[in-house]
């Protein structure tokens, strides 16, 4: 490992070694950083500095992007002190760490996944902590992720005319991930492969529901070059409205 | 304290009705809690302040206290209404050390065991660890090993942990022998199973150590061996390993029951699926009535015929071989039974660990969409196609019942991508270009779009080339690979004929299959070449070659490809044919075909020798036709060096015999005949031998004057032997040719070695 | 050489859908004959859909619909069959598919990062660590 091998055995008080920890850190030195934070724990592990340290060098590790080492430290600081007051910030920053490894919807989302569960632990264990705030933000955008994923499959199999295969995908997008913005377009979507599958009234009964609820969105305006006129019959059920599809704005944890 | 800030957990909640009117517990103290927090003490226990003390609760807080294994002692007093609590703390590890591993490396070691430094030390971790390092030295087969962990006390309540190893000597296998083998001898059935005897000359085998798992996978290797010859009742009934008191050496003793040896008897398809007639299906069956027995025979034919069926277009088929067999003359037919399947359907295609690769890239590569039927060969063709992409190392299917309904399930497609994109450079040296040097960029999967962006520059002694070339493998999102290539090159031929080219070129080709055999391409291609520095005493014919040409061709090449795999066949044959048009502008106007197989053998696997074995027979046949002028130089065929090993590069075809410089020919035809043979190294050190035998012959070029030109039609024939070694720097290949029949006119060349690059 | 014809979707077999008696067959009895619905209408499980077509593909050709069929089975309010329509390829409307995408948020990688982004990232010391 690195060179200054030797100087790492010199016993030196906590407070001294945490506050050189500290400094590597404003300097954005943070590999260094998060090695003298392991220093403060290995050689006084019962100072107060020593639990400081634990998280202090879980940030060096996310500032240097090391995700998952931060996460092994950050879950290894939970299991260790489950009652210390830094806990909540802990379990945000170990969401965060997966939050970060997100990739774009063409690939591997498990990292999607599970910052999405990252997060929603946070707002779970920790509602009125000021970090429950963001993750809820977060958590919002990595459902869009997901629910963007599903549409690149969607219009894939739609491309290759495979209509049964897309159909599914784009109501998973409107039946599991009805806050994301993909919701219109997967509607419409549903109006254009019941239209090709000759089931025109179920195209029609769609591009309602389309309207209903995005009446100012271009998907609206495709639909209805699609569909023409949406003449709902009145013996026919009124389209539902879903409580959950409504722009809503007070927001139930799901 | 006000109530713990978690959820409470069920289990408190039903204990706590249940506990008897004991004395109230007004305050929980801590003592001896040095690094763990008195809070994080109170939140392991059950037992909570301001409630009521029962001796249950306590038991169960001591039990949840030692169960965080941070704790090497924990007691639980009453005193008055204050509960004191006093633990004494595990060791916290400074560092971990080994001493005396001198076979297995540390480095080895540290990843097997969970000790670590900053992690609690406790008593039983240790133990596992140590019986962790037994179990690794077991597996590299030292069965004499002895490991005591020692502790050293250092201040704060840490500790170092030394593991203090003594390896004893090594375990080899002595001895292996079978019992009640009397088809076989021994010798043989020695030579079919992994596990080897402990010899001088195999001083570098890891395979003469004893390991059960390879032994368990030696009685399987015996029941196929078996099988596969007829013998229906064959098992291993034992198989023991018996250590030499000195606990030196093992001897392995396998006890069979052959029982008979079995023929095929009838063997029929019978067919329950609606309107399909199981005589259709009778061409997939192989054997026939009186061959011997063969197991694996019978798992192909199911295999082949439920493939058969699916592509007859029913979606569920399950084939199902029904055996009768009949002792007394020993035969045994067989029914094939094919079935309705299951009607489960695809719920969902579910694609992970594509970190680069886009989703598309590989579910274009599947058979089966999402919604279609649950069809075990489709999914199996679907594996191979998305692992011969060449993006993943390892590419895995499973399948898990959705949560859907009963019928549907969910493919799971689980890659593990490999680096595509090489940024090369390679230094090498081979017999055609000498000394050479290449810089080149690859990446196989551009931004994980399935693209293939190429671009390379070498230098070599005799020859500098720049290729650039890109590959769409899905044109228009259609199955057609399209792809354009630019290149220059300068080579020097001064060697072989005395002159100098340069040429610069480029094309565009379009690529696509019919079905898994049959595959087209077609290609433009446009070079400006230039013949320079001809050597004033070269030979007549090169002097009067055109210096400036334009060739403006045509081409399209037909395969037909039957091998087992594209990157490295063992077995099956291909069969390529290539006609080029040239005269669409340009300068030169000629008609070339060429005609390319390949047969290969996988003689280890048939025999059941080891699997390094194995034959491939290769020809190729080459015929230029100018259209209306003669063929310039360099279109012409050149027999010698890489399709003639033992002659040098252009060294066996016409030659102009004062300036002795190669003229080249309008047609040739060459062969060879490789047998790759095993070297008894292990397979990690990647040495392969091979075996080999070239023939070539090539024809006369245009205006051929039999006065001043040396050309024969007679074959020249060459044979000689190879080695391959994959080192870490690159592939290094050496073939030694010795030609047996040539004429003296030829240029011969014994070595050809190329290392270092990718040729 | 024939070309693969690949069936796809859900196709119940002629003889178990004659079996389906409208008026007296609950959601019960259909899944047992015909099994799990392909899809069903979007917020409406009154009406089930079985979506079956058989395509191929040949050389580069886009891959074909050689066939398709959607066998539709409606319940009334008390979850019984009212009806069992069958329509098919012809009743159809040939439809553009829209080229406008909804625009993914989020780490929308540049060119230059997708390319050079890996590149260290399976560098042995990396994944060995």
């Amino acid at each position: 490992c690195s060179g200054k091998k030797d100087d790492l055995y010199v016993e030196r008080p906590a407070e001294a070694l945490y506050n050189e920890a500290l400094s590597l850190m404003n300097d954005g030195k943070f590999r260094d950083a998060s090695k003298a934070f392991d220093e403060v724990e290995r050689q006084h592990p019962y100072s107060t500095w020593a639990m400081k340290a634990q998280v202090m060098g879980a940030y060096a590790l996310y500032e240097n992007s090391d995700y998952d080492d931060a996460n092994v430290a950050l879950s290894r600081f939970i299991d260790l002190h489950p009652g210390n007051k830094d806990i909540a910030y802990a379990y945000y920053l170990r969401a965060l760490c997966q939050y970060e490894q997100m990739s774009d919807v063409r690939r591997d989302q498990s990292a999607t996944e599970r910052a999405a569960e990252a997060l929603t632990e946070v707002m779970r264990r920790f509602p009125e902590s000021e970090y429950a705030r963001d993750a809820r933000l977060k958590l919002d955008l990595t459902r869009d992720h997901l629910a963007g994923r599903e549409m690149v499959v969607g219009r894939y199999y739609l491309k290759s005319n495979q209509y049964l295969a897309a159909m599914n995908r784009f109501r998973k997008v409107i039946e599991k991930f009805d806050q994301t913005t993909h919701v219109p377009e997967a509607l419409y979507r549903l109006v254009e492969i019941n239209t090709i599958l000759g089931l025109n009234w179920e195209a029609q009964r769609v591009a309602a529901i389309l309207g209903h609820n995005f009446p100012g969105s271009e998907w609206y305006q495709d639909a209805y070059d699609l569909v023409g006129e949406v003449v709902l019959d009145e013996n026919a059920p009124p389209p539902p409205v879903s409580s959950a599809l409504t722009p809503v704005e007070s927001q139930t944890l799901p | 304290t006000g109530a713990p800030g978690f959820p409470v957990p069920e289990a408190f909640a039903q204990s706590r009705a249940s506990a008897h009117s004991g004395a109230v517990v007004s305050r929980i103290i801590v003592e001896g809690a040095e690094r763990i927090e008195p809070e994080t003490v109170r939140t392991y226990m059950t037992l909570r302040e301001g409630e009521p003390y029962s001796a249950s609760l306590a038991d169960a807080s001591l039990k949840a206290l030692f169960d965080t294994g941070l704790f090497a002692d924990v007691t639980i007093r009453l005193e008055g209404s204050s509960l004191v609590v006093k633990v004494i703390e595990n060791p916290i590890i400074n560092q971990v050390v080994f001493e005396g591993n001198k076979r297995v490396p540390t480095t080895a070691l540290e990843g097997e065991i969970q000790l670590r430094p900053r992690v609690v030390f406790t008593e039983w971790r240790a133990q596992e660890d140590v019986q962790r390092i037994l179990d690794l030295y077991r597996r590299s087969g030292r069965f004499a090993v002895s490991v005591e962990p020692k502790l050293i006390k250092l201040d704060q309540n840490r500790v170092d942990v030394v593991f203090e190893i003594n390896e004893g000597p090594s375990t080899t296998v002595k001895g292996i022998s079978f019992v009640g083998n009397s088809r076989f001898k021994a010798g043989e059935l020695r030579e079919v199973i992994m596990t080897s005897e402990e010899t001088w000359y195999k001083f570098l085998s890891s395979t003469d150590t004893y390991d059960p798992d390879r032994v368990n996978y030696d009685r399987e290797l015996l029941r196929r061996f078996y099988l596969k010859r007829g013998y229906a009742d064959f098992e291993v009934r034992s198989a023991i390993a018996e250590l030499s008191p000195d606990r030196q050496s093992f001897f392995i003793t396998f006890t069979l029951h052959e029982g008979e040896r079995y023929r095929f008897g009838t063997i029929e398809v019978e067919s329950n699926l609606e309107n399909l007639d199981p005589a259709v299906l009778y061409k997939m069956i192989e054997v026939k009535n009186g061959d011997w027995y063969d197991a694996k025979k019978v798992e192909d034919i199911s295999e082949s015929i439920s493939e058969e069926v699916a592509n007859l277009g029913y979606a569920f088929v399950d084939v199902r071989p029904r055996v009768t067999r009949d002792a007394e003359n020993r035969v045994i037919s067989i029914v094939f039974e094919v079935n309705e399947g299951p009607r489960v359907f695809v719920d969902r295609i579910d694609i992970q660990g594509n970190v680069r690769t886009h989703d598309e890239v590989i579910r274009r590569e599947f058979l089966i969409a999402e919604g279609d039927a649950f069809n075990s060969s489709k999914i199996r063709r679907s594996r191979q196609n998305v692992q011969d992409l060449g993006f993943f190392e390892t590419v895995d299917v499973s399948n898990q019942p959705s949560p859907a309904a009963a019928d549907r399930t969910t493919v799971v497609v689980d890659v593990k991508e490999r680096s595509t994109g090489e940024v090369s450079f390679g230094i090498g040296w081979s017999s055609s270009v000498g000394a050479l040097v290449e810089v080149g960029v690859r990446e196989r999967n551009f931004l994980g779009r399935g693209q293939d962006l190429r671009a390379s520059v070498s230098w070599a002694q005799r020859r500098s080339q720049l290729d650039l070339g890109f590959t769409e493998p899905y044109f228009l999102d259609r199955k057609l690979a399209a792809g354009v290539d630019a290149y220059a090159v300068e080579r020097d031929l001064q060697d072989e004929s005395s002159y100098d080219y340069r040429s610069i070129g480029g094309g565009v080709r379009f690529g696509w299959n019919y079905n898994s055999a049959w595959s087209h391409s077609v290609r433009y291609n446009v070079e400006k070449m230039k013949i320079e520095h001809v050597a004033w005493d070269a030979s007549r014919f090169i002097r009067d070659q055109k210096r400036n040409t334009t060739t403006s061709l045509v081409g399209h090449v037909l395969t037909y490809d039957r091998r087992d795999s594209r990157l490295n066949p063992t077995e099956g044959y291909f069969v390529s044919l290539s006609n080029d048009v040239a005269g669409l502008g340009g300068t030169e106007a000629f008609l070339r075909s060429d005609i390319k197989a390949a047969y290969y053998l996988p003689v280890g696997e048939i025999l059941d020798w080891n699997p390094a074995w194995n034959f491939n027979l290769q020809g190729q046949a080459g015929y230029i036709f100018g259209l209306g002028e003669d063929v310039a130089i360099n279109q012409r065929y050149f027999l010698g060096g890489t399709n003639l090993r033992g002659f040098e590069s252009a060294g066996a075809g016409t030659r102009d015999p004062q300036t002795e410089d190669a003229l080249g020919g309008n047609w040739i035809v060459t062969g060879t005949a490789e047998l790759g043979i095993p070297l008894g190294l292990p397979e990690d050190i990647g040495i392969t031998g091979r075996l080999f035998t070239d023939v070539g012959l090539s024809g006369k070029p245009d205006k051929y004057d039999a006065k001043l030109m040396d050309w024969d039609a007679s074959p020249r024939v060459s044979v000689g032997f190879g080695l391959t070694w994959v080192s870490p720097v690159g592939p290094i290949a050496v073939d030694f040719g010795f030609p047996i029949m040539k004429k003296d006119y030829d240029e011969t060349e014994t070595l050809r070695l190329s290392f270092g690059s990718r040729f | 050489c024939a070309n693969e014809i690949d069936a796809r979707g859900n196709l119940p077999s002629e003889t178990s859908v004659q079996q389906v008696q409208p008026g007296v067959h609950t959601r019960a009895d259909v899944q047992a004959l015909l099994g799990t619905p392909s899809a069903t209408a979007l917020y409406d499980s009154a009406v089930w859909y079985y979506i079956s077509s058989h395509t191929t593909q040949y050389a580069f050709l886009k891959p074909e619909e050689l066939d398709r069929q959607v066998l539709i089975v409606e319940f009334d309010r008390a979850g019984v069959v009212s009806d069992v329509i069958r329509i098919f390829k012809e009743d159809g409307e040939e439809v553009s598919i829209s080229a406008r995408e909804t625009p993914a948020r989020g780490t929308e990688q540049n060119v230059i990062q997708e390319f050079f982004g890996n590149l260290g990232r399976f560098t042995p010391s990396k994944v060995g660590r």
